[in-house]
């Protein structure tokens, strides 16, 4: 009886200090005022544009959604940079987070030197993609790359390509970095959601007598669904919104074979001076974003509750 | 419930998106804008010694120059530095405020700049020709007919103006001009027992005898910046088509198509599957071919009339500049007019028409062209458009050919990518690499190029 | 027997990927300490034959290298301070206080992750440049800081809804302040968070291309990257000279993050996943 007495006057307390209108302004106003206005101003101005023909001088012509419909029907670029896109988010999804996965759960089960190599897969991850663009260029290098130096050592003179100048080995050479890049960064994602595991799922399982690897895919993998999500999400749209690392290495060339819609978007803008048409290329990678990690999230949720009707 | 907090997010993000789309244009902002770029100016000026504050009695009139020499090993910038000091002792009402910025920063802020109004900009450097067209079309510049001088018409070089002038107008007065030449190096020819080439029969011979030599690459062609790709085709094309028809077609008077280009874009793929420009062209741009040249892993390079300059003053060549020949274009047989040639004047400084201050900024981007155009060829990177006496002790030798080889020209072509509007400019740079790889498609690269240009 | 065979084949594992990892890097490393006789020549993966120390003496004198590292530092770290403080006091108001709005605009924020920055490009281009903002060290840091935030306040606010409420409500009770609750008692709480925020922020902005090549004008407000992309452009065949410039861009963060990586691997393991 006391208590509950107490438990409200603390109520009454704390809802004065924390419901006042006034201290909650001052807290998230700030952030707040300078997300919409510099964030999501700018963009939704971006989603205006889209579906004007604007030259950013004087022409402004409304079109509707047709710049949306040109992306599909009449431009050479997009539906390939699209492609390009998926190959890239396929290629995180199905090599990149894999490889992370393993070497997560390898090193959560704790190996010698665990510290070491989490931090040493981390590296790559905290390097600029300029920097790392850069470097791949002098790997990819026609005549003194390092990889063409190695096919040279191995004899196999048919597979020397000037990997970066040439169209169909171009974009394939910008997604070994990208993917090479993040892997440390899932695996840390990984290897922090494993650790948060209840230790007493895996006590059960021993005693049961299950291998590693049944533990890893019978308890690890799906307890760990929630940072799968995550991660996929994170993959999908580092995938489709990439820009930095291609632009540095190829800015989309040689002739658009290694581009995807965001230096599409980007030479389109400031380069081609189509602000309408660009605009509209950069909302859709927003829409294209969105929605995808939506779906993501809802087959997860299906799965989970899949599973917890069982 | 709800509905309400949508309700009432949504206009926040009205009010933010409104803020953000118009509240730039009041006079507020631009205050403060022109504010910050006077406190700059007080720091240049004080800078370089002037003493503009004693200057008392008047208005001070404050000019905002933007200009694209930002490199501080580029000659042109100390001459534009000097020559701005010296308007403003002779004018000490007059304070000149520079900008600078990289060339394709630059073109993006202008750009940028333009789609407003630019407040911030009295006198800016630009292309004429296809870029300038745009902001004339926008009533964006101011002409300049009413503040020219007799004087100053009697000075400007005769048929310099094509590029500046619009619809009888006359925006801007010519600076300084460049004429694509043929550089090669006598010494690796020698070599290779070639003979340097006046026809395209004898660049193809003497590219294929060039490609023997062990570590020489016959032209460097620097094809990983569109626009040194786009030089080379441009220089076949204008022996295949002639100055006269390419002309009409960059102006809009004609549609491309005609058989010419296309066998300008064959030869170019003749000439790469000859390995006249190497085993990867794509793989390296301008910086790097200009390099191989000046270093004698190149024989020929087909570049801008500046680059003779490099040649002399670079101090990674390792090439004798005497043994460099300046040449022309090499001709098609029985096609085109050995007068025809690729350059002209297209770059100069313009006024905007907003400026608070139209007198005073036609005068001094009047003056700014004169100097530079002067101070251009006597220091061997360009040929200016003023009849005004040049001091020519200084020029190196190469320079003088090219001066030659410009005599005989008549009429000239300016590189595309200043002629056409930014998209089609883009796309024929982008087209024209895709020449020098293997298995070039040059039926697609003709398509493409009409989807772009007759529009 | 087969169980040592097994240890020993995830160790082969993982160490073959570690070598993956670095030994890019190192290639860098080494190449930014030879000459190019060595570099195209027959020392293409070896150590430097010659340790050419000279090429970071020139990276550092030529091309404004320095003033390119000085901006870096400055929007590094006033980016990192101002996107702390302000997704802390975020973070705060959208998990312990009190009001209806607050899901809404905890998803708005949310939005902010998935969107693509190069989406708001153009409309930021123009409205820092109307603003007057554009091409000072102002237009750069805004872009930085708001972009930062969502990310910033996902993480805090994983780990201020692991904070036992216990110790806000005794302050409060003895009729201390919010702000003096917020900085006495909360601020030191969040510690490893902010730690943990600070380093994705850091790393985003140290690293970031695209606001600082399109938003920068003059070389005075260069970043880095983009020094270092110009300059490579420029002695594109002078490998040891880049390598160098190279090096000396990423030294700084790989060395924050060796000092902070302890703390940021374990405020992961602590839950920010779970936000």
């Amino acid at each position: 009886m006391f208590g509950l007495h107490k438990n409200e006057r603390l109520d009454y307390i704390m809802d004065r200090m924390l419901g006042k209108k006034r201290y909650i302004a001052v807290f998230v106003l700030p952030a707040l005022l300078l997300f919409l206005v510099f964030g999501i101003a700018p963009l939704i101005t971006t989603g205006v544009y889209s579906l004007f023909d604007y030259d950013g001088i004087g022409k402004m012509d409304f079109l509707g959604l047709n710049n949306y419909i040109k992306l599909f029907t009449e431009d050479r670029y997009f539906p390939r940079a699209l492609k390009n896109s998926f190959v890239l988010a396929g290629a995180s999804i199905f090599i990149q987070l894999p490889i992370s996965l393993v070497l997560a759960l390898i090193l959560a089960k704790g190996v010698k030197g665990e510290k070491a190599f989490r931090t040493i897969y981390f590296i790559p991850v905290v390097i600029s993609s300029m920097v790392i663009g850069q470097l791949w260029m002098k790997i990819f290098h026609s005549e003194y790359g390092l990889l063409n130096i190695f096919i040279r050592f191995l004899g196999m003179k048919d597979f020397e390509y000037s990997w970066l100048s040439n169209p169909s080995t171009a974009f394939i050479s910008t997604v070994v970095p990208s993917i090479w890049q993040y892997i440390g960064y899932h695996m840390l994602i990984f290897y922090a959601g494993i650790k948060s595991i209840s230790t007493d799922y895996y006590e059960a399982a021993r005693i049961d007598g299950a291998t590693n690897w049944q533990t890893a895919i019978k308890i690890t993998i799906p307890l760990l669904a929630p940072v799968l999500k995550t991660c996929m999400v994170f993959a999908l749209t580092g995938s489709l919104r990439a820009f930095d690392l291609i632009y540095v290495m190829t800015n989309g060339g040689p002739n658009h074979a290694s581009d995807v819609p965001g230096t599409l978007m980007y030479n389109n803008l400031f380069r081609k001076g189509l602000y309408g048409y660009g605009s509209a290329q950069a909302f859709f990678i927003v829409l294209e974003c969105i929605i995808l990690s939506f779906i993501i999230s809802r087959i997860f949720k299906k799965a989970e509750d899949n599973a917890s009707a069982i | 419930m709800r509905r309400m907090m949508k309700k009432a997010l949504s206009a926040i993000l009205c009010a933010a998106m409104v803020m953000s789309m118009t509240g730039c244009g009041n006079t507020g902002t631009s205050t403060t804008a022109t504010d910050t770029t006077a406190t700059e100016t007080t720091e240049a000026t004080a800078a370089s010694g002037e003493t503009n504050s004693g200057a008392a009695g008047g208005d001070k009139v404050t000019l905002n120059v933007w200009h694209q020499w930002s490199n501080d090993t580029n000659e042109l910038k100390a001459i534009y530095e000097k020559a701005v000091e010296d308007y403003m002792t002779e004018n000490p009402n007059v304070v000149i405020n520079s900008e600078t910025l990289d060339t394709e920063a630059y073109k993006t802020k202008i750009s940028a700049e333009f789609a407003g109004d630019a407040s911030g900009i009295d006198v800016f450097y630009y292309w004429g020709a296809g870029m300038a067209r745009k902001l004339v079309n926008a009533d964006k510049l101011l002409p300049l007919d009413d503040y020219l001088t007799d004087d100053v018409k009697g000075k400007i070089l005769e048929g310099s103006t094509g590029a500046f002038e619009f619809d009888g107008k006359l925006y801007s007065v010519p600076s300084f001009s460049w004429y694509m030449t043929l550089f090669c190096n006598k010494d690796l020819f020698d070599k290779a027992g070639a003979k340097i080439p006046t026809t395209y029969e004898e660049l193809l011979d003497a590219s294929k005898k060039l490609s023997a030599l062990e570590g020489v690459t016959p032209m460097a062609a620097g094809a990983k910046d569109g626009w040194n790709a786009a030089f080379i085709y441009q220089a076949l094309a204008l022996r295949e088509m002639g100055a006269a028809a390419e002309n009409k077609m960059l102006a809009g008077q004609e549609d491309f198509g005609a058989e010419g280009y296309k066998d300008a874009a064959d030869k170019v793929v003749e000439l790469y599957n000859a390995g006249a420009f190497g085993k990867n062209p794509l793989e390296s741009g301008n910086d790097d071919a200009n390099a191989a040249f000046i270093s004698g892993t190149a024989a020929m390079r087909l570049m801008g009339s500046w680059f003779a300059n490099q040649v002399y003053t670079d101090d990674t060549a390792t090439i004798d500049p005497a043994n460099v020949v300046a040449c022309k274009i090499p001709m098609i047989d029985g096609k085109g007019n050995d007068t025809d040639y690729c350059g002209g004047f297209v770059e100069s400084f313009w006024v905007n028409k907003n400026t608070k201050y139209p007198e005073e900024a036609a005068k001094f981007a009047i003056y700014i062209n004169e100097k530079m155009g002067v101070a251009a060829y006597e220091t061997g990177s360009g040929f200016s458009g003023w009849t005004t006496e040049a001091d020519e002790s200084n020029l190196n030798p190469l320079f003088i050919q090219i001066k030659d080889l410009l005599g005989e020209g008549k009429e000239g072509v300016l590189a595309w990518d200043t002629s056409l509007d930014s998209e089609p400019a883009t796309i024929h740079n982008e087209q024209t690499q895709t020449l020098f790889a293997p298995n070039a498609d040059t039926e697609a690269f003709m398509e493409e190029h009409e989807a772009a240009i007759n529009q | 027997m087969t169980k040592k065979i097994k240890k020993t084949s995830l160790y082969i594992i993982l160490v073959l990927i570690a070598l993956t990892q670095l030994f890019p890097l190192y290639w860098l490393l080494s190449f930014s300490l030879k000459s190019n006789i060595e570099i195209f020549g027959q020392n293409v993966i070896g150590l430097p034959q010659d340790w050419r120390w000279g090429n970071y003496v020139r990276a550092f004198t030529t091309g404004g290298i320095f003033q390119y590292f000085f901006n870096s530092v400055f929007y590094s770290a006033v980016t990192v301070a101002v996107t702390g403080l302000l997704s802390a006091m975020a973070g705060y108001a959208l998990t312990r206080m009190h009001w209806k709005l607050r899901t809404l605009v905890f998803g708005v924020f949310t939005l902010g992750i998935m969107i693509p920055t190069q989406a708001a490009l153009l409309p930021l281009f123009q409205v820092l440049d109307k603003l007057g903002l554009k091409g000072g060290y102002m237009g750069l840091l805004i872009p930085y800081v708001v972009f930062a935030i969502p990310m910033s306040i996902m993480i805090l606010t994983g780990f201020y809804k692991g904070i036992p409420k216990e110790m806000e409500e005794a302050a409060y009770i003895d009729g201390c302040g919010v702000f003096h609750c917020f900085g006495i008692i909360i601020l030191p709480i969040i510690k490893p968070a902010l730690a943990t925020a600070s380093i994705f922020t850091f790393l985003g902005t140290w690293n970031e291309l695209m606001f600082a090549n399109t938003l920068v004008d003059s070389d005075k407000y260069r970043t880095l990257p983009v020094g270092i992309m110009s300059f490579a452009g420029q002695y594109s065949t002078d490998w040891g000279l880049i390598g160098a410039g190279m090096v000396i861009a990423t030294l700084p963060t790989i060395l924050i993050y060796f000092m902070l990586s302890n703390q940021v691997q374990e405020s992961l393991v602590a839950g920010a996943v779970k936000g």
